[in-house]
């Protein structure tokens, strides 16, 4: 019998552990899955190539492993473009394997042939082409490696189909595909010292975290810095992952949509640690006057970030934890803390708490949808979200607990992210509650997804932010377009309850708090999938405290009632 | 201030495809730097690649630290170059090699 190459492949990713992977099947990868006949590999039959790749880089994200989608030449492949761009922008392993047509018809415009080599290399961390049927087992090895190697994201593996079924003469070792990894550099101890000895000399140091801190695993020596400075926390969106929200020195997320503590602290700053952060436009708005009056210390395990938007006093390439442990090591453990300076900013925080608590609106108020959710949610519950306003709530006041539970599409902002993020989790993490709070918009992009809820037995809670618009556009629309409206409202939204059903799970319009709050504990409690259609009303949806694209924090729009100073000292 | 680069690199070959080659110049595509000549040229195990251009420092440096985070990128470094080799010395190259 001959050996196909495939074989050797679905051999050896049963070998290595892998136990899931996430497609859909036709005609130039049929060798493949046809190799992974009663192999005991789990598959996970999606109903789109999106919903399969995001499902992946969740289970990524969960598992710190690459997730591996399966998928046919052509349509199959250019309906992955989005998750991978989606994966690197997040910095998110997978590997992702594409059939090809025979190399024989390459250049042919043979059926479903697309070059998605070509289309992929400015979007994926690394390609692969297979040419030849040795080739197959230790590229696909080389890309699991590339995935997590330094900072991870996705890898296209392109296998034609002569390739999978032609027989494997020769066992080639992972070493024989030529790859320069790139591996963990060393901080450097001389940069470390003097970035320890300016962080002593600052009066206001705040640390701002972003997501490397979740890959690091360093959210035990970022607290340990911070708490050895007193010093106030604020993060990315990705970063609001990777340290527990109710800290008492974190201030949450800052920038574009962030929490008004977080930008009073980095505007009131004279120093700001930057940890496992590529300082986005969204966090930091004005890259100028975020350099004004500041020093600045980047810790980046990707020396390509430091200095690519911000210049730094001091850039650290190194891992974050292997750098923040260095920092620990010089710090003196009674450093001077500024305590004054996180009660202030506490007392915004707490300000801006109340005033939410006491304002209200008629219907669902986002934040408190969040808080009551929230409460019925065990602490390590698993919550991805879509893309829009109800994201942007999220990242206001959905409180994470336990590092590495909060999933969202941060960097590429991809709708329709939620609920196959979700099923990935899920299946990362099948005793772990999974909820997606999603957006009607998002929701409908890749709702197809649900039939894996029952299918596989993935019972996901899906809270939808209903308020029949693309609430984030339309949001801009008012505030920077004049109030111009258009192209932004659904006047024939379809019945989500009944998608739900269709579906077969469980449907609730709550009327009220209560009825949110027992139906979603329930669901959890029992473990069963829910979809909540959370009524909004898209008059009064509009996601405040807010920062205008390219202005400097001070300048953030606040919601109407609530006032505060921003300026520390004025007081 | 504008000056002049050449950007020097060595990019793994693997069977002479030119999948290293492609993804290094979408790299360079994505760098505010004028491309003024490329010469490649491929070797049994590596393809060397000469890259001159036209820019500001920090942009010479994003692209070549971008350059260098690429897996089939093996060398990256980059010099103030005082001349760009015209079009004729290219091809006169081309035909010695
Ligand atoms: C795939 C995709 N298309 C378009 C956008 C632009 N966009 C950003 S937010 C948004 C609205 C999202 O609507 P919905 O999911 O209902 O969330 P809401 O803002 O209403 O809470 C749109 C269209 C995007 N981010 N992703
Ligand atoms: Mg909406």
């Amino acid at each position: 019998m001959v050996v196909r190459a495939v074989d050797v492949l679905s051999d050896e990713i049963v070998k290595m552990g892998i136990g899931e992977i996430f497609g859909i099947p036709g005609g130039q990868i049929m060798p493949l899955f046809d190799a992974f006949y009663g192999k005991g590999i789990k598959i996970f039959l999606f109903r789109h190539e999106q919903g399969a790749i995001h499902a992946a880089d969740a289970y990524g994200r969960v598992t710190r492993k690459p997730g591996v989608v399966l998928v046919t030449s052509g349509p199959g492949a250019t309906n992955l473009a989005t998750g991978l761009a989606n994966a690197m922008m997040d910095s998110s392993p997978l590997v992702a394997l594409t059939g090809q047509v025979p190399t024989s018809v390459f250049g042919r415009d043979a059926f479903q042939e697309t070059d998605i080599i070509g289309l992929s290399i400015p979007i994926a961390k690394h390609t692969f082409m297979v040419k030849k049927p040795e080739d197959l087992v230790p590229m696909f090895k080389a890309a699991y490696r590339i995935a997590t190697d330094g900072r991870p994201g996705p890898v296209v593996v392109d296998l034609p189909r002569d390739v999978q079924l032609s027989e494997v003469k020769e066992v080639r070792g992972e070493d024989y595909v030529k790859v320069s990894y790139k591996g963990i550099p060393e901080p450097d101890p001389g940069l470390v010292a003097y970035a320890v000895k300016l962080l002593m000399e600052a009066e206001r140091p705040v640390m701002l975290v972003g997501g490397g801190v979740c890959w690091s695993n360093a959210t035990e020596e970022v607290l340990a810095v911070a708490e050895t400075l007193w010093m106030p926390i604020v993060t990315t969106l990705p970063g609001k992952n990777c340290v527990p929200n109710n800290h008492p020195l974190f201030m949450g997320p800052a920038g574009m949509h962030g929490r008004v503590e977080a930008d009073a602290a980095i505007m009131n700053s004279d120093l700001v640690l930057a940890v496992g952060t590529r300082f986005s436009d969204r966090t930091v708005g004005d890259f100028r006057e975020f350099q004004r009056g500041r020093r600045i210390i980047h810790i980046d395990i990707d020396k390509s970030e430091i200095g690519k938007n911000v210049k730094p006093s001091v850039g650290i390439i190194g891992d974050a934890k292997a750098t923040l442990r260095m920092m620990l090591e010089l710090l003196p453990k009674a450093a001077v803390k500024n305590e004054q300076f996180v009660n202030w900013l506490r007392s915004i925080k707490e300000a801006y708490e109340k005033f939410r608590e006491t304002s209200d609106m008629p219907g669902f108020a986002p934040w408190r949808v969040l808080k009551v959710i929230r409460e019925v949610t065990p602490p390590q519950a698993i919550v991805a979200t879509g893309v829009g306003s109800h994201q942007m709530w999220s990242e206001l006041h959905w409180d994470v607990y336990v590092p590495g539970t909060f999933i969202t599409s941060a960097g590429l902002g991809t709708m329709g992210f939620g609920i196959p993020a979700a099923l990935g989790a899920k299946v990362a993490r099948p005793n772990v509650p999974v909820l997606d709070i999603d957006g009607d918009g998002s929701f409908q992009m890749t709702m197809q997804n649900l039939a894996l809820v029952r299918e596989y037995n993935l019972p996901i809670i899906v809270v939808i932010f209903d308020n029949s618009a693309l609430m984030l556009v339309r949001h801009w629309q008012m505030l920077l377009y004049g109030r111009r409206i258009i192209a932004v409202d659904f006047q024939a939204n379809p019945d989500f309850i009944k998608i739900g059903e269709a579906y077969g799970i469980d449907g609730v319009r709550p009327s009220n708090y209560d009825e949110l709050r027992s139906s979603v504990a329930r669901a959890i409690r029992n473990n069963e999938p829910l979809i909540v259609d959370v009524t909004i009303d898209r008059e009064r949806d509009l996601v405040l405290p807010w920062v205008q694209p390219g202005k400097w924090l001070s300048e953030v729009v606040l919601p109407e009632g609530f006032k505060v100073n921003l300026r520390y000292g004025d007081a | 201030m504008m000056n002049s680069y050449r950007i020097n690199l060595t990019l793994l070959n693997m069977d002479g495809g030119l999948d290293p080659l492609v993804r290094a110049l979408n790299v360079v595509r994505r760098g505010k730097v004028n491309v003024k000549a490329i010469t490649v040229s491929f070797n049994r195990d590596a393809v060397n690649v000469d890259i001159y251009v036209e820019g500001v420092e920090d942009e010479v440096n994003w692209v070549c630290n971008k350059l260098n985070k690429l897996y089939d990128v093996a060398n990256v470094s980059y010099t103030a170059s005082i001349s760009i080799p015209k079009a004729q010395a290219l091809l006169m190259g081309e035909r010695n090699g």
